[in-house]
């Protein structure tokens, strides 16, 4: 409790700005981790295909 | 506030790597589990099809109520939380490569249809807890962070106005409990609830895309209830999402800028001058506190609805035999499903028991007015106009 009432702005300011760079990153990511996966979908449709909806089944 | 991405890999990546590796075992495992249980299902096996079709024990279910158990009974190793914790983001790559799945009439169809009910439902939602919480004295910076979590995007949301209204550690841990455990508690019951009152599967999508508090925990509880759902939900959510940054500047105009002026004009007697005078002084960009909130993946979901849309021939379709788009359709579950296996390791009965105080009365109240009302208006409204049709 006394270390929340010296400056709890402070803390909560930095954890915003560092889950929101975060966020911020995650959302970066996840665009070229779709870009990546388009463009390999785009080179290599059937076999995307194949690997997703059979190879990955054991049955 | 300002503060742009710091880095695209974070430093400590390298410890995300065995946690990653558990939940795309894990995906792997369920994913197959209920593959085999769809095979057995369809080649008449009893007990298969009670899972599978009576119990929904699909893959969702599995990852989900797996997920708590292996956490809350024999626990997770302190080096796997990191890549666990990097394991829930993985969603937003398959929500972006689900754009392939819609067209721009859906977008207005659907997505207007979502815009409206979600600003009614995140500023009636917001001003209700704001209003409410002054009235029965809860503190600026309590209501603040209830009202922007219950309103809108949950922790996320909660995290970002935070700051802004000043909130005190204490309440912060309070009202992100409570938000985790009215999420995780609807996500379990929605889908049983839907199929009792038999809602079809647009009008369910749209009803968790305005109740639930979280992304990943609306789009696992639609795509447990069906595809038809979680193609609503989708389209719903990324409506929702675009309103984060403008609920944090509503919550800034509402606890801060409001105060100052009054104070400015010397009204001493108004309530909110009085809050004015306990505040310090707050000068914030709020155009670059806009663009910091906004959550920029969902551009990427429209530029792929875009592409779809075009319809040049050139990408296919999801229904194209042989087309990047047709490929895409059968890889971005996968991208979910490491995705919610993220999810259910994520949830500890510990972090749920920090619910309480003021944040959980006010939480539940607002969660359940939210939840009721929206299943009024998908009632209201019907499954025709909330359908995705796509193409």
């Amino acid at each position: 409790m006394a270390q929340e009432n010296r400056n709890p702005d402070i803390d909560l300011s930095a954890k915003a700005d560092d889950t929101f760079s975060a966020e911020r990153a995650e959302d970066i990511m996840a665009i070229l981790l779709a870009v990546v996966a388009f463009l390999i979908c785009w080179a290599f449709p059937e076999q995307v295909t194949q690997f997703f909806k059979s190879t990955l089944y054991w049955i | 506030m300002g503060e742009k991405a710091k880095g695209l890999i974070s430093p400590d990546w390298k410890q995300a790597i065995p946690g990653l590796i558990v939940c795309i075992i894990f995906a792997y495992l369920a994913m197959n589990f209920s593959h085999t249980l769809k095979v057995l299902h369809k080649d008449g096996v009893g007990w298969a099809t009670f899972l599978y079709v009576s119990a929904q024990f699909k893959y969702v279910a599995i990852l989900l109520l797996g997920g708590i158990l292996i956490r809350n009974t024999v626990g997770v190793p302190k080096s796997w939380m990191r890549g666990i914790m990097a394991a829930r983001p993985i969603i937003k790559p398959g929500i972006i490569l689900l754009g392939v799945h819609y067209v721009w009439s859906d977008v207005i169809k659907v997505g207007g249809v979502g815009l409206l009910l979600t600003s009614i439902f995140i500023f009636g939602t917001a001003a209700t807890v704001m209003v409410v919480s002054k009235k029965f004295g809860a503190p600026d910076g309590l209501g603040g962070i209830m009202a922007a979590g219950t309103g809108i995007c949950g922790v996320s949301a909660i995290i970002a106005t935070a700051p802004v209204v000043r909130s005190k550690p204490r309440d912060l841990a309070y009202a992100i409990g409570t938000i985790l455990l009215f999420g995780t508690v609807m996500l379990f019951i929605f889908p049983y609830i839907g199929m009792a009152l038999g809602l079809a599967q647009s009008q369910f999508g749209a009803w968790v895309a305005l109740a639930i508090l979280n992304t990943a925990q609306l789009i696992a509880s639609a795509e447990w209830y069906g595809a038809g759902a979680r193609d609503t939900a989708v389209l719903i959510n990324a409506a929702r999402i675009m309103f984060i940054p403008v609920i944090v500047l509503f919550s800034l105009w509402f606890y801060v800028i409001r105060g100052q002026a009054a104070n400015a004009a010397g009204r001493g007697g108004d309530v909110a001058a009085a809050d004015a005078n306990n505040a310090p002084e707050v000068n914030i960009d709020k155009w670059q506190l806009f663009k910091d909130k906004f959550p920029v993946f969902i551009i990427g979901f429209f530029i792929f609805v875009g592409l779809n849309s075009a319809n040049t021939g050139f990408f296919g379709g999801p229904d194209v035999e042989g087309s990047a788009f047709w490929a895409i359709n059968n890889m971005y579950k996968w991208f979910f499903a490491v995705g919610f296996a993220g999810i259910g390791l994520m949830i500890s009965i510990d972090d749920l028991k920090k619910a309480g105080g003021t944040a959980f009365a006010i939480g539940f109240g607002a969660a359940l007015a939210k939840a009721v009302l929206g299943l009024i208006a998908v009632y209201l409204i019907g499954a025709e106009l909330l359908t995705v049709v796509g193409g």
